[in-house]
């Protein structure tokens, strides 16, 4: 069957629960946030710094006003959750052993995975350091070592052995490793830089940009001149002309193939590299590398017709007779990632054609029986959270193999909510987007040092507040639904449909619970809303003589104060509009000596409407109190003027009742 | 549908003042669609009561339950294990449900939580008006799907009466005059004519007038 998922999780290649860690951030429990991004990624500190987040380009905040600033409330989790972590559970030790062949993320995903399962995972890995791409090739201006290191430890932690330094083809066949381990997985990932048969190219001052940003990134100094070209026009060519500003090129200038419009480097990484005084020529060819007494004078380059073919291939024609030469010193290529094979020595295993390991996409299995590839060795190129996917799988299918399964583990079939109706989109109040905040452009390029400052606590609780809980709204409990008409009566986006029994789309609904509020049935439950959450809440009482603070989940920073008040209970719910009448009445048979429903401010609850309901709620519930004896005066709602503080009223209220 | 409204938790209260423990029976029929007996109604009287009795030192507890429909004889039993040991039952249902309990539980004081109040319709949310007199011989086709029986403060046949006063009837500025409606209406769809026929007196027999009524119907009786 196919899993309806938020468009955020579905993009996600590790389905992470975005919607959960933000609703976690927004009510302040960052262990948990950190808990439920790292329940599907074994690396949460690399992927805050430099996911490409296909999550954010999905989210459905979009059609109101700007997508949740997803990488950045991650970043944040991930610094707030602090050092203080759980330690991962594992599996009873099977006795059996896989050995995996490269310590990158999709390597170091799937040995994480194996060591859980009980099996005993042996990375092998060339360098002295694991991580793969994240450690050689990433610039260190967005990702900190020690981000990787983190990730890293806690997955060696997890029972994760690694043997670094051994380059596996040369000091250990791979037809080797098959014999002393049950099974073993090869994840050497793409790690040579494609070169180019053209003339020139293969002057010494020709530099590929994997090895140029292996060595900057390791604290070398790269020889480059003063003026510098990147041919290239993805995400690497802008690592790698960020990287030579900040070496001290003087001129740094790509060029690509591709328009600017089809370039395929993220648009944040080709603004962020032009802001630091990168040029770009785009739609340009490479035809010859001129030199003169073998130095690199400049670059000859043919003005691109079309990139792609009328099939979507690859295809580039050129302008027969436009050429442009640029003047430079240094020319570094960064036009794609191929595999190093020398793995494959001596290994028995099949190749293709072109000499690639032979590979089933699927099943991920090689023409050896116990063999397994995973990350872009399979995949090709992709984002670090792609291969962290394929290393889940290659672990789920080794895991399969190594216990007799003959049913190999399948993929889950998954779809995304649909989008934002229109007329919903118009009625949820807008809220500005908080961006990371980084240090300006002239600062940050004269150095390694990261530019991503961080989002502080305020902004981020106000951001995650922003998420629209896509999927957690109404459902209808059909023996319940008299389909008495309610729902559709009193929810403020329109959106509950009767046909013989309420229907509440998933596309439309903004779960605020307003619905469930006022049920005549109690035949509407959310997930968002977490009823059982509040009656606990509330039941946590047990006759304590208390304040109770009903009041909306996260959007009032200013409650913070409050819920830090002896004697006092803050229930959360998704908007104080949501409150139920016998919560009011349960706070008060628990022994609560008040009440307090906090209200927002005008323009600051998340969501719309049901103000004038929650008015006749109290005005109901105080009516109630005073027909059975209690003063309705133990009942406050409390909404602060402009200026006026919360949690001052609150604590007035809490000196009267006490 | 049967329109019913709650009555004071006060007298509520009074009906079971020596009960020590109490089930609330709700109705998921009428009551729920008019919001004042279905499961959510019936908790909030369940806690309210007991608070009010929690304050007065005499503890109640209460079980709850809320029938499918309390006016069927089929849904009634499924309560029979938690009425066995209360001192009383609570019925937020119409007068109806409160009779099928009153029937079953014979030895059980059953009590009234609800006035039911008329057969009517939702006008808006939270707003209910009563549509039908329960004549047992509808006239709607005569009167342009307007009911004279209820909605006219007399319920004469052939109105309006002197007391109409621009469209409203004489005892409320609130209220509308039937027959001025009936009027409207009927001139609107071109049958003013029909409103010069001359009813003769209703026969209120099949009407309350002729006693508790009751449905026979020979096709659907089995045997």
């Amino acid at each position: 069957m196919t899993e309806l998922l938020p468009p955020c999780t579905n993009a996600c290649p590790v389905n992470t629960d975005v919607r959960g860690y933000l609703a976690a951030i927004a009510r302040r429990d960052y262990k948990e946030a950190y808990r439920l991004i790292r329940a599907s990624n074994p690396f949460p500190s690399v992927c805050a710094w430099v996911c490409p987040h296909p999550c954010e380009d999905n989210c459905r905040r979009a059609g109101v006003d700007a997508p949740l600033s997803i990488r950045s409330l991650k970043r944040f989790a991930v610094d707030a959750a602090g050092a203080n972590r759980q330690p991962d559970e594992r599996a009873q030790p099977t006795g059996k052993k896989v050995a995996v062949v490269g310590a990158g993320p999709g390597g170091l995903t799937a040995a994480y995975d194996l060591a859980r399962l009980g099996h005993q995972a042996v990375v092998y890995e060339r360098n002295q350091s694991l991580g793969g791409h994240f450690l050689t090739s990433l610039p260190t201006y967005r990702l900190p070592r020690e981000m990787l290191q983190k990730d890293v430890e806690e997955i060696l932690a997890a029972g994760v052995q690694a043997r670094t330094g051994i380059n596996v083809g040369r000091d250990v066949t791979i037809a080797r490793l098959k014999e002393e381990y049950d099974a073993v997985i090869i994840g050497v990932g793409l790690s040579e830089s494609k070169g180019l048969p053209l003339p020139g190219f293969a002057n010494p001052g020709v530099m590929k940009a994997l090895t140029f940003l292996h060595e900057a990134n390791t604290g070398g100094k790269p020889a480059i001149g003063s003026s510098v070209i990147v041919i290239g026009g993805g995400d690497v060519a802008m690592d790698v002309a960020r990287t030579a500003v900040r070496l001290g090129a003087g001129a740094v200038t790509v060029v690509c193939l591709e328009f600017r419009d089809i370039m395929p480097a993220h648009s944040w990484e080709i603004e962020e590299a032009l802001a630091e005084g990168v040029s770009l020529i785009p739609g340009y060819g490479p035809v010859e590398v001129l030199t003169e007494d073998g130095a690199i004078t400049g670059l000859k380059t043919q003005k691109v017709k079309s990139v792609f073919d009328q099939e979507g291939r690859f295809n580039p024609t050129y302008e027969p007779t436009t050429f442009q030469t640029i003047p430079c010193d240094t020319v570094i290529l960064a036009i794609g990632q191929g595999a190093d094979n020398s793995f494959l020595y001596d290994s028995g295993l099949a190749v293709n054609a072109r000499g690639s390991l032979e590979t089933d996409r699927k099943y991920l299995s090689t023409s050896l029986s116990g063999v397994f590839t995973c990350g872009e060795v399979v995949t090709g190129p992709g984002p670090a959270i792609a291969a962290v996917a394929s290393g889940h799988r290659a672990a789920a299918l080794v895991n399969d193999y190594l216990n007799g399964n003959k049913t190999a583990a399948c993929e889950k079939e998954t779809q995304a909510i649909g989008a934002l109706p229109e007329k919903v989109a118009e009625r949820v109040p807008r809220r500005s987007r908080q961006e990371m905040p980084v240090l300006p452009a002239g600062e940050r390029k004269k150095n390694f040092k990261p530019y991503e400052l961080g989002l502080d606590e305020e902004a981020a609780v106000r951001e995650a507040g922003r998420c629209l809980n896509c999927g957690l709204g109404a459902q209808v409990i059909p023996e319940k639904c008299a389909a008495c008409l309610t729902c559709q009566r009193v929810c403020p986006y329109d959106v509950p449909v009767i046909e013989g029994m309420a229907g509440m789309p998933v596309e439309g609904c903004q779960a605020c619970g307003i619905c469930a509020a006022f049920c005549p049935g109690n035949a509407i439950t959310l997930e968002n809303l977490d009823e059982k959450g509040v009656t606990s809440a509330i039941a946590s009482l047990g006759g304590a003589k208390s304040l109770v603070v009903f009041a909306e989940r996260g959007t009032c920073a200013d409650l913070k104060k409050v819920s830090s008040l002896e004697n006092v209970l803050v229930v959360s719910l998704s908007t104080v509009r949501a409150l139920q009448l016998q919560w009011i009445l349960s706070a008060f048979e628990n022994g609560a000596a008040g009440v307090v429903v906090a209200g927002c401010r005008e323009g600051e609850c998340r969501y719309a409407g049901g103000d004038e309901l929650l008015k006749s709620l109290i005005g109901r519930a105080k009516n109630l109190l005073e027909s059975i004896g209690l003063s309705p005066g133990r009942l406050y709602y409390c909404l602060p003027e402009e200026g006026e503080d919360p949690a001052g009223l609150i604590a007035g209220f809490l000196k009267e009742c006490l | 549908m049967i329109i019913a409204q709650q009555k004071n938790i006060q007298d509520i209260a009074a009906m079971v003042g020596d009960c020590k423990k109490v089930l609330l029976a709700g109705c998921g029929g009428c009551v729920t669609v008019c919001l004042s007996g279905g499961e959510k109604e019936t908790e909030i009287l369940a806690a309210a009561l007991r608070l009010m009795k929690k304050q007065a030192g005499q503890p109640l507890a209460t079980v709850t339950y809320t029938a499918t429909r309390q006016c069927e004889p089929e849904f009634i039993p499924p309560m029979d294990e938690l009425v066995r040991d209360v001192d009383a039952v609570i019925s937020l249902a119409c007068g109806v449900g409160v009779q099928y309990l009153a029937e079953r539980y014979k030895d059980k004081w059953i009590v009234p939580a609800m006035d039911t109040m008329f057969a009517g319709g939702a006008t808006g949310f939270g707003s209910w008006e009563e549509k039908c007199g329960l004549c047992g011989d509808c006239v709607l086709h005569r009167t342009g799907g307007i009911c004279p029986v209820i909605r006219c403060s007399k319920s004469i046949m052939n109105g309006p009466c002197g007391g109409s006063q621009h469209g409203k009837c004489e005892i409320s500025k609130e209220v509308d005059c039937a027959w001025q409606l009936i009027y409207d209406r009927m001139k609107a769809l071109g049958r003013l004519s029909e409103l010069t026929v001359i009813q003769p007196p209703k026969d209120w027999s099949k009407a309350r007038d002729g006693g508790p009524r009751r449905i026979l119907r020979e096709d659907l009786i089995k045997g």
